[in-house]
């Protein structure tokens, strides 16, 4: 992986048309401003994870689990 | 009115029981009604309840009251979510997070990052992604010395 330090103000560019611009720093957070075309997607990556494991709770569960789950859960 | 569901089968519902989600869930935006339901018949114990879509059997979720295994969860929900359902009065939020449900129970966990907030004054409901807490996204519904049972 490669790491870089860079100062509010400085960027950094990514291939051909992707430029990433250090908007503001302060002790916990980062500010970023990011030009980029139209058709490249930008996401928080939470917001990826969010939605898969999303996915994966709606996957159907058996009623007999959830009826374990709950007995197990009302021991606990 | 009578909604299918998946794991209830017909089941019999009220208007002032629905609750809108105006963005959906994440992966699911399209579907914006829900109810919820109880699995268990003791109304006593309900901490695990399904969130079941209105107009299809699918999508439907297990989700649980995150209070009865982790009393200290209180998120801090931003205005700009707040405003999404018209939140006046912070004391009328409730929080239900997803649970992922494994064959073995033991293994299955629950998202603390991303809760439903629901606002209990008009049953608009989103869910969010906390920005200032650190809370897991697979939280273990069981503590780790109990997996082996």
């Amino acid at each position: 992986m490669l790491v870089i330090s860079r100062k509010t103000g400085e960027a950094l560019v990514i291939g051909e048309n992707i430029e990433i611009i250090i908007s503001d720093i302060s002790s916990d957070k980062v500010k970023l401003a990011i030009k980029a075309p139209e058709e490249i997607k930008i996401f928080r990556k939470e917001l990826l994870e969010t939605a898969a494991v999303n996915q994966e709770a709606e996957q159907t569960i058996k009623p007999e689990v959830i009826n374990l789950l709950i007995q197990a859960l009302k021991k606990k | 009115m009578k909604i299918q569901t998946a794991d209830f089968g017909e089941v019999i519902i009220e208007e002032k029981d629905l609750i809108n989600f105006p963005d959906g869930l994440y992966a699911f935006e399209e579907y914006k009604h829900y109810v919820l339901l109880n699995y268990d018949t003791d109304q006593k114990f309900n901490p695990i309840m399904c969130l079941q879509n209105i107009h299809s059997q699918h999508p439907s979720f297990t989700v649980m009251d995150p209070l009865y295994f982790y009393p200290q969860y209180n998120p801090k929900i931003s205005s700009k979510d707040k405003s999404k359902i018209q939140c006046q009065d912070e004391k009328k939020l409730r929080f239900l997070v997803l649970a992922v449900v494994k064959e073995n129970i033991y293994e299955s966990s629950v998202n603390l990052k991303s809760p439903i907030v629901i606002n209990s004054d008009n049953k608009m409901a989103c869910q969010v992604i906390l920005e200032e807490d650190d809370y897991p996204m697979r939280y273990p519904i069981f503590s780790q010395e109990k997996k082996g049972e």
